[in-house]
């Protein structure tokens, strides 16, 4: 049908009416002059009208077949269809309500998961050609001496390299190379406390050279962004936020720009304010900084080093640091990689020179168009393997929905036969039944978006409650719909046309015949029983994995701490950064020991270096008095009064660290059992004295010995550790603590206390991570909390489809076969052979399915064996677990609908057809 | 006027009838009944429940083509018109319709 006709059509229907009063017209002229002609033979006024009016007819009969005559349009019939089809789908609500929730929870699971997905994984990076951008790293096979602040090593080609640069490098890339334009150079400052508008609070921040934004083509929505290397606002350094930033802190003033903050106790100010859509050139931040709300230009690196003072010089060629993107127009990346290797050759320090030899350096260029790689390197097999599921139900979906359609093609198969029989033509009721998909996919889909607008909140909550929160907007755009529009297209097609085109193939004459229901039998009744079988499948698929990620995550969470989590709040403050100095660092830290030990409810507080599982130990050797010569391993945690207490961790020998141990003389420390057992061998510890390996040569003397207690990670067994006060830190006093705070007060107003007792002492102190121990422990196991919740989630939810369509399926076999029931009685079998036989069809089915299943499962679970924790991917008991219950559950699922067949009444079944 | 002597037409045999009825010329519905009627000498008479639906259909098909126009007794009236497709199918069907009635000529009177 060509445009043109379309709009010719178009015009028809919305000329309707005036055709119809054509008819009325033409009708009328036609009695008229009839009339007109019995009046000329004679007859009287009346009369001849009357005559006219009888000569003619029905007129509305002929106005009908008139109507007919004309044939309908196009845009008609499809409306009759839609009509037709609507009222289809209502008399049957059950089966249409399945349908559509199983399509909505296809689709709208799939656009949810594909929407992180694609802002995650797929989505570039919100600037000018991001596909240009290319990031820069080096490498040597010779093992160069060289000082570095974060880097993130790879291998490349056999040789270690780095993604960061000294100064001069970056200076010489930036001016000089010809094949990579636009190089901007950035490096982040890792968390950093911010005090603005009255509020402290911890965040991520960045320094990047002038020209970051231009050569992004980012701008930004208020005042403007950094344009120099050393970007100065009234003598002070320019700093560029962020929208959220903005939006936190400020309430989105319009009239932030101006506006002073200290980061780390240094004063900035803010020039601008960058898009919403826009999170810097690496979307989740870096390793140790998560946020990215603050940029800063690049000259003023030096100012926010904090107390302790640096011992390298930022903008010396002894110190790489700066992460380097640019773009790459002509993609001879040949050219570029060669002219930036002798760049990085000809600027390296004389000693590295010295060592390099003859080697030369090489360079690598990465794509950069997404961004930066820690999120997706976080995030990548979680979400793929979501998608995998996912895709699953949405396959699971489409399998439910072509049985129902070819269960109830077979139920309407009369319907069909007849008004083939009284001429419908083929076209136009495949026409009809794909009109009905359609209808169903639209409201599918509708249903699904709806579905999948919440389900993107839902795993955007439940992904970043515990591992860094995804700070992309996440919302179902134009690119996801159409991947939607897609999905539900293809599966109106895979469950639409398919039944249609079978439906409509049966021969008439034959399929009238009393056997109808037979004749298209063996290949309807094989492809439905395939549908099911895959179903089952599927629904085995999921549940193993639901079975494997939830004891796996019992298996994690039922492993013995060594401490006790409960009621007790960590929160973490950086003094050091705000440059406080040793003096007023331990001051601070024993006047907010004391304040908090004040607030109504606490029993204990303490603190430590590192925060229990939170993934970060600090560890080293140890000499023992009268031991042997060489260094026994630990971890060290250097804490404060009352830890041992605080935590929980049970004293075995002596006593634990006191107040009067901290800033004594008296050097003590306190040792778990394991330490005991490795590095004092026999005999009671206690009294006993040992140093560090390096660093500080003084003797520390053993006053106590506890149980052992997991330190870092959840997964490894508890290390020997040394508890020793901080005060004896063998890095210089510990610039930030983490507190450990134990309450019988209810958690909120744990909190409210902690952030009064912080800013009392200290308004411009910022109070980061603040969370319970046991939600510490939660976020170390986010993952496996996520899969073992989503997998179980979507486990259940294909189980139940795939019961929907066994009970759907044998329902209707029973409907189907009645008569033959009923014959099969009549000559004496007993109602349970009856159950037993239909019973036993479904058996093959499920086990069909199980038999499908199972390789499928056995090959799938391997993937995901890396996820799992004290249980192999193939674990027996686990998957006879998930094979009984997909059988049990189908089976019931099949016996509900079977149980009628036994009370079908022979005599009636019999008059039945 | 005696409408038992109305001779059932079969089915598409009107057609044919109004396309040779149109060949002279331009006709309302009316008038088309009337010629048939007249020529036919009262056999042939179509029900307005036949002519009407049949000209919607040939004009669907293309055979004819309607428009509005003036009557002799000036008022508006929709005449049809024989399109060349509809000409070519009167052609066919003519050729078809003496075929059929020559051969059943033929039986009647052989047989």
């Amino acid at each position: 049908m060509s445009w043109a006709d379309f709009i010719l059509r178009l015009r028809a229907l919305v000329r309707h009416g005036r055709t119809e009063s054509e008819l009325d017209e033409e009708f009328r002229f036609h009695m008229e002059m009839e009339a007109l002609k019995a009046r000329a033979n004679g007859l009287s006024e009346e009369e001849a009208q009357r005559r006219a009016r009888v000569q003619f007819g029905g007129v509305e009969q002929a106005r009908e077949e008139c109507r007919d005559a004309r044939g309908l349009t196009f845009l008609e019939n499809l409306a009759r269809d839609l009509r037709f089809g609507a009222r289809v789908l209502r008399k049957t609500p059950g089966f249409t309500a399945i349908a559509v929730l199983s399509l909505a929870i296809g689709i709208g699971a799939n656009t949810a998961v594909f929407s992180l997905l694609d802002a995650v994984l797929l989505r570039m990076l919100p600037v000018r050609n991001p596909q240009q951008l290319v990031v820069a790293r080096w490498g040597t096979h010779a093992n160069l001496r060289i000082n570095t602040t974060w880097s993130s090593g790879g291998r490349a080609d056999g040789i270690q390299t780095s993604n960061v640069f000294s100064w001069p490098i970056f200076q010489q890339m930036r001016e000089h190379s010809h094949a990579l334009t636009d190089v901007m150079g950035f490096s982040p400052l890792g968390p950093v406390n911010v005090a603005v508008n009255g509020q402290a609070l911890s965040t991520g921040a960045m320094v990047v050279s002038g020209n970051y934004f231009q050569a992004l083509g980012v701008g930004t929505i208020l005042g403007r962004p950094i344009t120099d290397d050393a970007d100065t606002a009234g003598g002070l350094p320019s700093a560029v936020i962020s929208y959220r930033f903005w939006e936190r802190t400020l309430g989105l003033d319009p009239s932030a720009a101006g506006k002073t903050l200290y980061l780390n106790g240094q004063p900035c100010v803010v020039v601008g304010v960058t898009p919403k859509s826009f999170f810097g050139v690496s979307a989740g931040g870096f390793r140790l900084t998560p946020n990215l709300d603050i940029v800063l230009p690049i000259r003023w690196r030096d100012r926010f080093e904090g107390a302790g003072g640096f011992p390298f010089s930022w903008f010396g060629d002894d110190l790489f640091w700066i992460q380097a993107m640019g773009r790459l127009r002509s993609g001879n990346d040949a050219a570029a990689r060669a002219e930036l290797a002798a760049i990085v050759a000809g600027n390296l320090a004389e000693s590295n020179k010295h060592e390099l030899g003859s080697e030369a350096p090489r360079v690598f260029l990465e794509s950069g168009a997404q961004g930066l790689d820690a999120l997706r390197q976080a995030y990548h097999q979680p979400l793929w393997i979501l998608m995998a599921v996912v895709g699953l139900t949405l396959l699971m979906a489409c399998a439910n929905l072509g049985g129902l359609l070819l269960a109830r093609a077979g139920a309407r198969q009369r319907e069909i036969l007849l008004r083939l029989a009284v001429g419908a033509s083929r076209g136009r009721l495949v026409r009809q039944l794909l009109v009905e998909g359609a209808l169903l996919s639209a409201a599918g889909m509708t249903a699904g978006l709806a579905f999948a607008w919440w389900g993107v909140r839902a795993l955007q909550a439940l992904v970043a409650s515990g591992m860094a929160p995804i700070p992309i907007e996440v919302t179902p755009d134009a690119r996801i719909l159409a991947f939607t529009a897609a999905v539900s297209a293809i599966t109106t097609f895979l469950f639409g046309l398919a039944p249609a085109l079978r439906t409509t193939r049966v021969d008439v004459a034959s399929g009238l015949k009393e056997d109808a229901p037979a004749a298209a039998g063996p290949r309807r009744l094989a492809a439905g029983t395939l549908l099911l079988a895959v179903q089952v499948a599927a629904a085995l698929v999921l549940l193993a994995g639901a079975t494997l990620f939830t004891r796996s995550l019992q298996n994690l969470r039922s492993l013995p701490l060594g401490f006790d989590p409960h009621r007790v709040t960590l929160f973490d403050i950086a003094p050091g950064k705000n440059g406080y100095d040793q003096a007023r660092g331990t001051q601070l830290y024993a006047r907010l020991w004391d304040r908090l030990r004040q607030i109504r409810g606490v029993t204990s507080v303490s603190l430590s270096t590192a925060r229990l599982l939170g993934g970060f130990v600090s560890n080293g050797g140890i000499l023992v008095e009268g031991g042997p010569g060489t260094p026994a391993p630990s971890d060290f945690n250097f804490v404060g009064a009352d830890f041992l207490k605080t935590m929980g961790i049970p004293t075995v020998l002596g006593r634990g660290i006191e107040a009067r141990d901290i800033g004594s003389p008296a050097r003590v420390a306190v040792i778990n059992e394991t330490l005991a057992r490795t590095a004092f061998g026999e005999g009671s510890p206690l009294g006993r004295r040992f140093r560090f390996a390096f660093g500080s040569a003084r003797d520390i003397e053993v006053i106590g010995v506890v149980k052992d207690a997991k330190y870092a990670r959840l997964r490894e067994d508890a290390p020997a550790t040394l508890y020793v006060p901080y005060t004896l830190s063998l890095w210089g006093w510990p610039q930030q603590m983490t507190f450990a705070v134990r309450s019988v007060a209810a958690q909120a107003e744990v909190t409210a206390g902690i952030r009064r007792a912080v800013a009392d002492i200290d308004r411009m102190l910022p109070v980061a991570n603040l969370k319970t121990q046991e939600a510490q422990i939660d976020d170390s196991l986010a993952q496996e909390h996520l899969f073992a919740t989503l997998v179980s989630l979507f486990s259940a939810i294909t189980l139940a489809l795939a019961c929907v369509g066994l009970y759907g399926s044998v329902a209707y076999a029973v409907t189907r076969r009645t008569r033959e029931l009923g014959v099969r009685m009549a000559l004496g079998a007993s109602r349970f052979a009856m159950l037993r036989m239909l019973l036993a069809q479904m058996a093959i089915t499920v086990a069909a399915g199980l038999a499908i299943g199972l390789p499928v499962t056995w090959m799938l679970t391997r993937i995901v064996e890396s996820q799992l924790f004290g249980i192999t991917a193939h674990d027996p008991g686990s998957l006879v677990f998930a094979c009984a219950g997909v059988a049990l559950v189908a089976m019931i699922a099949a016996f509900l609908p079977a149980r009628r067949a036994m009370r079908i009444d022979p005599v009636r079944a019999l008059r039945y057809e | 006027m005696n409408p038992e002597s109305k001779l059932d037409l079969l089915q598409g045999t009107v057609d044919l009838l109004i396309l040779r009825t149109l060949q002279a010329g331009p006709l309302h519905g009316w008038a088309i009944s009337e010629r048939i009627q007249q020529i036919s000498e009262d056999v042939l008479r179509l029900n307005q429940g036949s002519l009407y639906p049949a000209l919607h259909r040939l004009e669907h098909q293309g055979s004819i083509k309607a428009e509005w126009g003036v009557s002799e007794l000036g008022r508006r009236a929709r005449f049809y018109r024989l399109t060349a497709g509809g000409r070519k199918q009167l052609e066919a069907e003519t050729l078809t319709w003496t075929r059929m009635a020559g051969a059943i000529g033929r039986v009647l009177e052989m047989a």
